[in-house]
């Protein structure tokens, strides 16, 4: 297992569930953490890193949260959008408003962006199915 | 990559865009990122060629094409790639490279990157892990240690080996997708490194250089930013040439010509930092000597007790090949505010790696302006200090000592214009009627135009030294007399709206209405097989690198698998589905949320059945896409809407502002851009600048009405309104207070521009803002739109305006 921020989890009934400390402002930092941002809360964001925002939304990312945050967002800048859940029609329409943009689900998805490429090497180890 | 599917670009412009807002890259980075990896994809991906894929990227000095670099291991690193190595023309930018990719550093970069590269060099490579595949790399070394002409003939020209060690030249060697930058490429283009270059086998090779070697084939290089581009972009200082009314040009005369400029800059420098808080900074001039007599015949005269009162006796360093190493070591520290050094002194070109904010002039002693404009000498002085450009002309301009008098340079204008020309591409994607794309790189020439006089920010111009230095002590002068609020009128309280972080739960549970899951059962278990076997979307779950468990929706891989049907248990296929349903994106994986998840697949069960154990053992996969995507749609019908606040802060309007250089107090005559109004009775400033006639008149309306308290013009960055969901901002023009307290935003537009969707968007964000912060701070807050026809009816009545206004 490479290193998710391996506090963020609990393991229950042989399932690995998101930690429950990790809610609200512990949630974002230690998004933020594993994403490589400053934890600089600046509601509604979390982070910077150069001309892009993190927000972490403890819940369900919808269109709805799409277009509040986008509508918080300076006109160069870019979101880093995380959630616990994410609607992927929401990941569409960020998309679509703010090109660069991108969604993550929390924790499935917050590994450094590099870390998912996979284009030009075989692909080191293939995904093991579990059904 | 094998040769499969569609001779198409294969390009991401997502992460494109991505990687240019994490790392704030300046639009011709950005642009030369895109260059480099379309042209790639054109090379492999269309034209199906062998590697290497070699370019070339000329982007103007100044401009950053470290970040370039930086942006290109970024994009392909997402893309997979864990190999990058740079060559750099020595010691000095090896350096610096190392620095820019070590973490903490001052000059880092990573701190922006996705991909933390491992550094590595000859002297860590043992020491470092390679067998951690998921680590992205960066070697770097010297060309020194790549070609090593011997003289022997009929050998290889290169000995790689000696000096970067056998084992990690070898292990170079071996990597199948290494992809190498030349950083500085010109320096030692040539046939000793592409033959370097060959036996390295690098997937792809991009050499970076502001100045390409000129034998450097034109099709190589796919992106070009030419300096004259960069100095229009405002993206490094404008150079201005300065010369002389008389014929003197001494050594004495000429140095004392550019210190007096210098000076000026030097208190320029010091009150703006003052009034805006910028970082100090030491500003330098740069002499160019030809030979290290002439250097020592410079620095005794700048040492003279009688040289300028003395002041520059211990302030000068000179540099030359036989100066000892604390020369060079001191080379590196004029920027600190404090460094003694205000002259350089430099026998020939300081080299790239070099470069400096702070060489606000150059100079020689002899008539060579044309090497003066060289771009490898300009360039030792064209970063800009602040970052961007102050607005304040002479903070934002590199002084160019000319030998030659003003007149002569006059004459001259066609022969120096020539010394701008310059050519720059354009990436142009082409797509054919299947769809497919490829993309040529289309090239055209920049022409060269100084300006003569004085110019303007972002154009290099020609200028006579006694009304440079009149301009220069004219903006010492308006900086000088900072505007700050006055303080007569009662504080306008400005309020800031913004938004709280954003919560919005959901939870498997709060699913209440499970009859459509059930429906979705009865309906599986009635399709007939072959229905399903062609259905092609299937639900997997599975563990990633990360260790971690998702359910991706994807297409079947291979033939359905009906016909080999092992019985699957009704109660593992259950806890299958129940993980399916628990890893989709719409469910945060909350302990408990098991409960929620199992109650929607028993209601999926019961609707299959006594069918569930058979179809379940042909279409699993089949069975749990539908679920996630059932799950998915139906979550919607139960959500709440997010959980936001509304936060309104309250700040006293007063900031600092720079007044303008050009004043006039004629309010109500003719309208010039830049030039600073005075004269007002209720303006919180003294001065007070425009951006149309239109503004000038409804300032003139705000400050002769009786009901106005006090108004202030609204600059950039004062009062942010946001306006689209994309992000768009609206900043009105003005903010204006009634006796009565009734706090008022006005913006004046052009009826023209009345009726478009953009002013009506903006209108009605303003007047939610007024809405907003009125019902939250307990003052009236009003928006009022005026147009052309309104301000002139009004006739100078803000009665009437109000009336005949959009409010």
């Amino acid at each position: 297992m490479l290193e998710v921020a391996p506090s963020m989890f609990a393991e229950a009934g042989g399932r690995v569930w998101l930690a429950e400390w990790a809610v609200d402002r512990e949630l974002a930092e230690a998004t933020a953490a594993q994403l490589g941002f400053d934890y600089e809360p600046e509601p509604p964001f979390a982070g910077r890193k150069g001309r892009t925002r993190l927000a972490v939304v403890d819940g369900l990312v919808s269109p709805d949260v799409v277009e509040l945050l986008c509508g918080a967002l300076g006109p160069d800048e870019k979101l880093v959008l995380c959630g616990t859940a994410v609607d992927p029609a929401a990941t569409e329409l960020l998309r679509t408003l703010s090109k660069g943009s991108r969604t993550r689900k929390i924790p499935a998805s917050i590994l450094a962006e590099y870390r998912l490429g996979r284009d030009w090497r075989e692909a080191v180890r293939e995904a093991e199915p579990v059904a | 990559m094998t040769a499969v599917g569609p001779k198409t670009l294969d390009v991401d412009d997502d992460l494109i865009a991505a990687v240019a807002a994490r790392l704030d890259l300046r639009e011709p980075n950005a642009e030369a990122l895109r260059a480099i990896v379309y042209t790639a994809s054109q090379h492999y991906d269309v034209e199906r060629r062998a590697p290497p894929y070699e370019c070339v990227v000329d982007v103007a000095t100044g401009v950053g094409k470290t970040y370039v670099l930086a942006a290109a291991v970024e994009y392909w690193a997402a893309r997979g790639v864990r190999d990058f190595a740079v060559v750099t023309p020595g010691r000095t930018i090896l350096d610096k490279t190392i620095a820019n990719f070590t973490p903490g550093h001052p000059r880092s970069l990573v701190g922006a990157m996705d991909a933390k590269p491992v550094v590595v060099t000859a002297e860590n490579f043992a020491g470092v892990d390679h067998l951690l595949p998921d680590d992205v790399k960066l070697y770097v070394f010297s060309v020194q240690s790549l070609i090593k002409p011997t003289a022997k003939q009929g050998r290889r020209v290169h000995t790689f080996q000696e000096t970067l060690g056998d084992q990690f030249y070898g292990y170079l060697q071996a990597l199948p997708n290494l992809v190498l930058f030349a950083d500085e490429h010109h320096v030692y283009y040539g046939k000793a490194f592409s033959a370097a270059i060959r036996d390295l086998g690098p997937r792809v090779l991009v050499g970076l250089t502001a100045t390409p070697h000129k034998d450097t084939p034109r099709e190589q290089i796919v992106y070009a930013y030419p300096l004259a581009h960069a100095i229009a972009d405002r993206l490094v200082k404008t150079p201005v040439i300065v010369g002389r009314h008389d014929e003197r040009h001494d050594p004495r005369t000429k140095l004392a010509d550019g210190l007096r400029l210098l000076e000026a800059k030097r208190a320029l420098v010091e009150r703006y930092c003052g009034v805006t808080g910028a970082e100090p900074v030491n500003p330098v001039m740069l002499v160019i000597a030809t030979k290290i007599d002439e250097a020592e015949e410079v620095e005794a005269i700048l040492r003279a007790p009688d040289f300028l009162d003395g002041r520059y006796a211990d302030a000068v360093l000179t540099v030359h090949s036989n100066k000892p190493d604390d020369a060079l070591a001191e080379l590196d520290t004029v920027e600190a505010p404090d460094s003694r050094v205000r002259v350089i002194v430099s026998v020939g070109m300081l080299k790239e790696g070099w470069d400096v904010k702070n060489v606000y002039a150059i100079c020689s002693l002899r008539p060579m302006l044309s090497e003066l404009l060289q771009e490898q000498t300009l360039g030792r002085g064209l970063r800009l200090p602040f970052g961007a450009y102050t607005d304040v002309r002479l903070l934002d301009t590199l002084e160019v000592l000319a030998h030659e008098k003003y007149d002569q340079l006059l004459k001259k204008k066609g022969v120096l214009d020539q010394e701008f020309v310059d050519w720059r591409t354009r990436l142009v994607v082409h797509t054919d009627p299947l769809g497919d794309q490829s993309v040529t790189v289309e090239t055209s020439e920049v022409p060269g135009d100084l300006a003569v006089g004085g110019g303007e920010a972002g154009r290099p111009s020609i200028e006579e030294l006694g009304a440079r230095e009149t301009a220069a002590a004219r903006e010492t002068e308006s900086l000088a007399a900072t505007l700050r609020a006055r303080d007569v009128f009662p504080a306008i309280e400005l309020p800031r709206l913004t938004m709280s972080e954003v919560k919005h739960s959901f939870s498997l549970n709060d699913v209440t209405d499970l009859d459509a899951f059930a429906k979705l059962g009865r309906q599986f278990a009635l399709e007939p097989d072959d229905h399903l076997r062609r259905e092609e979307i299937v639900a997997i779950v599975e563990r990633g690198a990360d260790g971690l468990v998702r359910t991706q929706l994807g297409t079947r891989r291979g033939e359905a698998v009906a016909s080999q049907v092992e019985q699957i248990p009704l109660g593992e296929a259950r806890e299958r589905l129940v993980d399916a349903v628990l890893h989709a994106d719409v469910v945060t994986l909350r302990v408990g949320e098991d409960v929620g998840a199992a109650r929607i697949v028993d209601a999926f069960l019961g609707g299959l059945g006594d069918e569930a154990e058979r179809v379940l053992s042909g279409f699993l996969a089949t069975a749990a896409a539908r679920l996630v995507r059932a799950v998915t749609a139906e979550h919607k019908r139960f959500l709440a809407n997010p959980e936001y606040t509304k936060v309104v802060t309250v700040e006293p309007f007063a900031p600092e502002r720079l007044g303008r250089v050009e004043t006039s107090d004629d309010r109500t005559g003719p309208w010039k851009r830049g030039v600073g109004y005075t004269g007002w009775a209720k303006s919180l400033y003294d001065q007070d600048w425009f951006d149309s006639g239109l503004e000038k008149q409804l300032a003139v309306v705000l400050d002769d009405a009786a009901e106005i308290e006090v108004w202030a013009r609204l600059q950039r960055g004062d009062l942010r309104i946001v306006w689209e969901s994309d992000g768009r901002v609206y900043e009105p023009d003005f903010v204006a207070v009634e006796q009565d307290g009734t706090h008022w935003v006005v913006e004046a537009k052009a009826d023209r521009d009345l009726p478009s969707r953009e002013v009506a968007g903006k209108e009605l964000a303003a007047k939610r803002w007024a809405q907003h912060v009125g019902a939250q701070t307990g003052v009236e807050w009003r928006y009022l739109l005026a147009g052309e026809t309104d301000v002139a009816e009004a006739r100078g009545s803000w009665a009437s305006l109000k009336q005949l206004g959009r409010s």
